[in-house]
């Protein structure tokens, strides 16, 4: 992720210049085709296809492992809870009194990795779109200009949440808060910081509202314009077609 | 807390692999001094000062704390000797009342509570904020909040106090009352860096400078001195008291170069006119 306040990274490539309702259909695209079909097989082309997409927009190397290591904790931990709890197939007898379940692991695994292709899709649309770009082809979508800001507003205050997190971590530890240990006293001790982040994000929305309304926002009758225009070129047409055909394929192909 | 010392040994750093933010600082701050710490915004002065609390540690080179290397040591260890005060006092305060939240930092350091309490009196009243003891910090006014938060690092009396642009956001008499609180804390023995863009201030009311550019030290002493070096003028020419400008504009009269205060050109204006007035007898 990038420090400027956006998940957008700069660079000058096809995936980049691709027409953003052409991204955002790819991206529905895919959720269907992994939400649709739990295979292994389509689950995995889907993955490769957009670590090639990935690094087709010469992303940092840094920005495909940010994905990897967020969905880590759900990577490891819907297998081992399928293992234990959802009875699917045959049990296994560990230790003479837990029961496993390999084939629920498998199922688990496969869920974990169908979330993280989602991801990944949706990353390369907030990786690859200059937010006011972004903006405006929602905008061309039809979706109303309103819902789209404040769309837009929550990504881009997602980087700067953390970063106030990080500030604030950083401030409570030079006042001696130790963080280490871990469950609920973990928990507790990191109140200090999880408060003063609320607090901020509150001061933030409400610095925010305000700023709005004094550039009047929300003013009625009036037909906005936009700086940026996005508009079809011959390769979006062709993207297009290309995404309508492989996720037709996709949808029904016969995998064993 | 007797007053603590700073080494840095070829210290450098990077956010980002092959941008350097600090490129081989070597420095050494003595304990008891009070040293302002200027350069433009990206020079690397509040990366710098994060190395001397923990919160960043070096690519390469050392940072030594009283002769004691600090690589191993936590944050939360080193807070008992390195206070740091935040440039934003939002990213500290979270308690329901000023009391609670000067107390915060005491109440780690594992005071009893006697001690935590007395403290915790004396730095409100040293700060004028009795009267808000028991508000909730977060709706204070601005400059307000930020005293708190200097307030409640003040209270652990580290050996060194580190403050990142304390005085944005304050009026000039806050400012001076701010200043005579460091001052009268650097006299019983804490070593003081300060971050500022106020060269006014640095020039006026502290005796020692270090200036930062590109991630390296480009001077560092006496305050007159480090803002009469060409390294440090020139960079900071614009940012330089307008005294400093009025007498670099009389530089043809006899106006010397060195004049960065008020006193500075009383001074240089009587010793022009007594000249003047020799050379007309």
């Amino acid at each position: 992720m990038n420090n400027l306040g956006t998940f957008y990274v700069p660079r000058e490539s096809w995936v980049h210049r691709a027409d953003p309702r052409v991204k955002l259909l790819l991206v529905a695209a895919l959720w269907a085709v992994l939400l649709l079909r739990q295979s292994f097989d389509i689950t995995l082309a889907v993955l490769l296809l957009l670590h090639a997409l990935h690094l087709a927009a010469r992303l940092p190397r840094e920005n495909i492992g940010f994905i990897w290591k967020a969905f880590l904790p759900m990577l490891i931990l819907i297998p081992l809870l399928w293992s234990v709890f959802s009875g699917v197939g045959a049990p296994l007898s560990v230790l003479g009194f837990l029961r496993v379940y390999p084939q629920g692991a498998m199922r688990g695994m496969l869920l974990a990795l169908r979330l993280v292709s989602m991801a990944f899709a949706l990353f390369l649309w907030l990786y690859t779109t200059e937010p006011g770009v972004m903006l405006v082809g929602l905008v061309k979508l039809n979706i109303p200009y309103p819902w789209v800001l404040v769309f837009s507003m929550a990504l881009h205050y997602i980087p700067a949440v953390q970063a106030l997190y990080h500030s604030v971590s950083e401030a409570q530890q030079a006042r001696g808060l130790r963080l280490e240990g871990g469950g609920f006293q973990r928990l507790r001790r990191m109140m200090p910081i999880l408060v003063t982040v609320m607090i901020g994000g509150l001061r933030m929305t409400d610095q925010l509202t305000r700023a709005l309304e004094a550039r009047a926002f929300g003013v009625k009758g009036v037909r906005r314009t936009y700086l940026r225009e996005v508009r079809f070129r011959p390769a979006d047409y062709a993207y297009l077609a290309m995404i309508l055909l492989g996720t037709a394929a996709l949808l029904m192909i016969q995998v064993g | 807390m007797p007053a603590v010392s700073l080494q840095t040994r070829d210290l450098t750093f990077s956010y980002l692999p092959g941008s350097p933010v600090l490129r081989g600082i070597n420095l050494e701050i003595a304990a008891d001094t009070f040293t302002a710490v200027i350069g433009q915004n990206g020079s690397g002065k509040t990366t710098l000062m994060k190395h001397f609390n923990g919160l960043l540690r070096p690519a390469s080179g050392q940072v030594l704390v009283d002769g004691e290397d600090i690589s191993r040591q936590p944050v939360s260890e080193l807070a008992r000797r390195v206070g740091y005060v935040f440039q934003n006092p939002d990213h500290q305060i979270f308690s329901a009342s000023t009391r609670a939240e000067v107390a915060f930092g005491l109440r780690n350091l594992g005071l009893s509570e006697g001690d935590v309490q007395a403290r915790t009196d004396q730095v409100l009243e040293e700060f004028h904020l009795l009267p808000y003891a028991h508000r909730q910090p977060a709706t204070l006014s601005f400059g307000l909040r930020r005293k708190v938060s200097i307030a409640a690092v003040f209270a652990m009396q580290p050996g060194l106090l580190i403050l990142d642009e304390p005085t944005s956001g304050l009026d000039w008499k806050s400012t001076q009352e701010l200043l005579d609180l460091l001052h009268a804390r650097n006299r019983q023995g804490t070593t003081i860096l300060l971050i500022t863009h106020d060269l006014r201030l640095v020039a006026d009311l502290i005796p020692r400078c270090l200036a930062m550019s590109a991630g390296q030290v480009t001077a560092h002493g006496a305050t007159h001195e480090v803002l009469a070096n060409p390294a440090t003028n020139g960079a900071l020419k614009n940012g330089l008291p307008p005294v400093h400008q009025l007498a670099a504009s009389l530089k043809n009269q006899g106006f010397p170069a060195n004049v960065f205060t008020v006193d500075d050109f009383g001074a240089a204006y009587r010793a022009t006119s007594e000249s003047l007035r020799g050379d007309a007898a």
